[in-house]
């Protein structure tokens, strides 16, 4: 049933990826993380530094050969894209320094030749618009400046699939606001699906429909953003009534007054795990920043 | 404050391994330096050698050890750590007592000029430490000082030739090297935000790039790039780049010296690399030959023998440098071309690969080979000469093939291992100019049949690893599902 599930995501996903498991130096990056983005959705990957964010999307993409698993990108293997795949995804590292010996205009003249659905008009009057010197060296752009230009290299292409790798993480407010706009636009209006890793939780409010939550390789959570507060909230237990704290919860932290705090989720009926109903204990719901916070610490 | 805390003050702004490698190589300085003192002690002018020596030695260790002290005293400064700042100049004053003003005396009792020793090892400490705090422009003068007693010699006075003469002009310029190592340190340990590239004095840059670890081959080409003014820069030649132009396009992807460029472009590059070239040449021939320049750079079919080998040399190193460069990037060209469509399938990137890698460098090699063809047939080199400059010639491509499919094959390498490799290749490719030359009594060495034999062996013994690591890379690279992989 599993593998069946499996073979329809992966046909149908834009983005899917199966018990992909990584390490750097004998640590674990990655431990096994299954995720699919459906088409048109706007998927926030959420999680501390050095959660694995970046080894995911990268797995994810076929630009690292992972220790195990398999990723597909529009139904084929991540590490054998045809161009079809290639010409309907764009990608933005986190930091982009490519072809720092051209100048913003040429690198975007050069990779557009590539592209069959290059939209030089777009880049032309993005550049514009975002102040952007055309004629600057790449080397010598501010990494914010620079990773407006490999933003604008990315949307040009029309991708039907957009990755971006902490996109707004070297972008004033301004410059932010503009490039969760445009992302919003994108999937609005032409169901660009997009998959965008980021640790700023606001951005992830102001134009994700869904979350996942990696933390130290795993994948703890995933559901849509307006669900989180209506699923996860904390329970707090008092002292005497911790050894009753239900055994699966998202995180789980003892006090000094011995009382207990955990995250926990509704049950597929809805329900809160039963201590929530015992004396003295208190259901507090959880804003997104909350539970990320909650979860991480 | 403790003497011994004084001591070892520069010394803790070594690492450990550091630390231990320069320690010994200062005592085998040091060893050799006595033991050529008393070996030497019936030369009538020993003791003006020893104080050269001596000079050259504190130059040395004043550039490689206490020009450290600089990053100390200016973390003290901005921890505002007032009692460190005081030990630092109270180690340096400790340190000219024990590296300038002892020897000087020690000479003094052995015979020697004292004024002379003391002004040419204070001449000496100086020119080290301007080596390392002063801005790069000036700090790589100091890299010539010990020629100018072989260049200089016919008209500036020197300590062996005219010790008053020399004290005339050595005592006001050793005074004036200091004033300017004071000015500069004062200014590198207060306002070090405010010091640009061009001005950061070398010890600073070094430890920035200390920072970088094994990217700062990186950092330095994206510094390399900003501060190059503006007409000097490369200028791309985007024509005939696209889907039907690959190769041509993935040269411009790798960027560096075989980027397709514009002619003006690719002129002005010529230029500056032929002056860049043949400045210091220029300069030092003047100073020794004055007015046979020319005849003297141009006339020397030996020189330009082997200015053409380690052209060809440096074009192999560079070019794998540059492979290293993008190759370990996770953040840069490898995602663009991983993503990049209508490049073909995998098998048909990876030839393409090979050839915008290759091709270039393998041409202005053949170039070279034909050059040193040509000045073998007008020195009249019989063919064992011939096919040695030949081997070494080759001996630069191979070393070219194997290290790019080192790199794209993924292959894991030790840096060290890599850097040994490279620098006996490097050798040995100079050493087959050396052995292709009638030098002596007019027979080149390789004619000598111990020499054959040796030169047999040590190409064996390079040969033998470069292969192996080449079909190790092919492999590699033909396991690899597409070749924009990083480096292991």
């Amino acid at each position: 049933m599993n593998a069946v599930l499996k073979d329809t995501a992966h046909n149908t996903a834009p983005l899917a990826a199966w018990g992909l498991t990584h390490c750097y130096e004998g640590s674990n990056v990655l431990r096994g993380v299954d995720l699919a983005l459906e088409p048109g959705s706007v998927l926030g990957l959420i999680g501390r530094n050095g959660a694995g964010k970046s080894t995911l999307i990268r797995a994810m993409l076929g630009l690292l050969q992972p220790l195990s698993g398999s990723a597909f990108v529009f139904g084929e293997p991540a590490l054998k894209l045809g161009d079809d795949a290639k010409a309907r995804l764009a990608y933005v590292p986190q930091q982009p320094e490519a072809l720092a010996w051209l100048t913003a205009q040429q690198m975007l003249d050069f990779v557009g030749r590539f592209y069959p659905r290059w939209d030089a008009e777009f880049a032309r009057r993005t550049l514009e618009r975002w102040k952007l010197q055309p004629n600057k060296l790449l080397a010598k752009l501010s990494p914010g400046e620079r990773q407006r230009v490999d933003l604008i290299r990315a949307l040009a292409s029309q991708p039907e699939l957009l990755v971006l790798d902490e996109p707004a993480a070297a972008l004033d407010p301004v410059a932010r606001r503009e490039l969760l706009r445009e992302v919003a636009l994108r999937a609005g209006e032409s169901g660009t699906t997009v998959l965008f890793s980021t640790h700023i939780v606001s951005d992830l409010e102001r134009v994700a429909s869904e979350i996942a939550f990696l933390h130290e390789g795993r994948l703890l959570l995933r559901c849509g953003v307006d669900e989180t507060k209506e699923r996860y909230a904390r329970l707090w237990l008092p002292a005497s009534k911790s050894a009753a704290a239900p055994a699966q919860a998202l995180s789980r932290r003892r006090h000094d007054d011995g009382s207990l705090s955990l995250v926990v989720e509704r049950d597929a009926q809805g329900r809160w795990p039963e201590a929530a109903g015992l004396p003295g204990a208190r259901v507090d719901a959880l804003g997104l920043e909350d539970l990320f916070v909650e979860i991480a610490e | 404050m403790k003497p011994m805390r004084l001591l070892a003050l520069p010394w803790m702004a070594l690492s450990r391994p550091w630390r231990k490698g320069i320690g010994i190589c200062f005592a085998l300085l040091f060893a050799a330096l006595v033991i050529g003192g008393a070996v030497g002690r019936h030369h009538p002018a020993w003791t003006t050698h020893l104080g050269s020596a001596t000079a050259f030695i504190d130059g040395l260790f004043w550039a490689g050890v206490l020009s450290q002290s600089l990053l100390l005293a200016r973390e003290a400064h901005h921890l505002r750590l007032p009692t460190l700042g005081r030990e630092v100049g109270a180690s340096l004053a400790l340190y000219v007592l024990l590296t300038i003003a002892l020897p000087a005396l020690l000479l003094a009792g052995l015979g020697g000029n004292a004024a002379v020793a003391l002004t040419e090892i204070a001449m000496g400490a100086a020119l080290g430490l301007a080596y390392a705090t002063l801005p790069p422009y000036f700090g790589i003068c100091a890299c010539f000082a010990p020629s100018l007693g072989n260049h200089a010699g016919p008209w500036l006075p020197m300590p062996s030739t005219s010790p008053d003469r020399f004290l005339m002009w050595a005592v006001p310029c050793t005074a004036l090297l200091w004033l300017l190592v004071g000015v500069f340190w004062r200014s590198a340990v207060r306002r070090d935000s405010g010091l640009s590239g061009a001005r950061r004095p070398i010890m600073l840059n070094l430890r920035t790039l200390a920072w970088y670890g094994r990217n700062r081959s990186n950092y330095l080409e994206v510094q390399q790039i900003r501060r190059r003014w503006q007409w000097a820069q490369p200028v791309a030649d985007l024509r005939h780049c696209g889907p039907d132009h690959p190769v041509r396009s993935l040269r411009i992807a790798m960027g560096g010296w075989s980027m397709p460029q514009t002619s003006a472009s690719r002129w002005r590059q010529l230029g500056i690399l032929l002056a860049s070239m043949l400045l210091p040449g220029f300069v030092m021939t003047t100073i020794t030959h004055g007015d046979d320049v020319l005849r003297s750079i141009f006339g020397n079919a030996d020189m330009l023998l082997f200015a053409l080998c380690i052209v060809g040399a440096v074009i192999a190193l560079g070019q794998v440098q540059t492979l290293q460069r993008r190759w370990s990037r996770h953040n840069a060209e490898l995602p663009l071309l991983a993503l990049l469509p209508q490049l073909g399938d995998a098998a048909r990137i990876k030839r393409e690969l090979l050839l915008a890698n290759l091709l270039p460098a393998f041409a202005v090699q053949a170039l070279l080979m034909l050059a040193m063809l040509g000045l073998a047939a007008g020195l009249h080199l019989d063919g064992d000469s011939v096919a040695m400059l030949l081997l070494g010639q080759l001996t630069g491509m191979g070393m070219l093939a194997t290290l790019a499919l080192v790199m794209l094959g993924g292959v894991p390498v030790r840096d060290g291992w890599l850097v040994v490799l490279s620098t006996c290749g490097y050798l040995l490719v100079n050493l087959s100019v050396v052995l292709a030359l009638p030098m002596v009594d007019d027979t080149p060495f390789i004619r000598l049949p111990a020499v054959a034999w040796a030169a047999a062996i040590a190409w064996a013994g390079l040969s033998v690893p470069l292969l192996r690591l080449g079909v190790r890379g092919w492999q590699g690279l033909q396991g690899r599902p597409h070749p924009f992989l990083p480096m292991a």
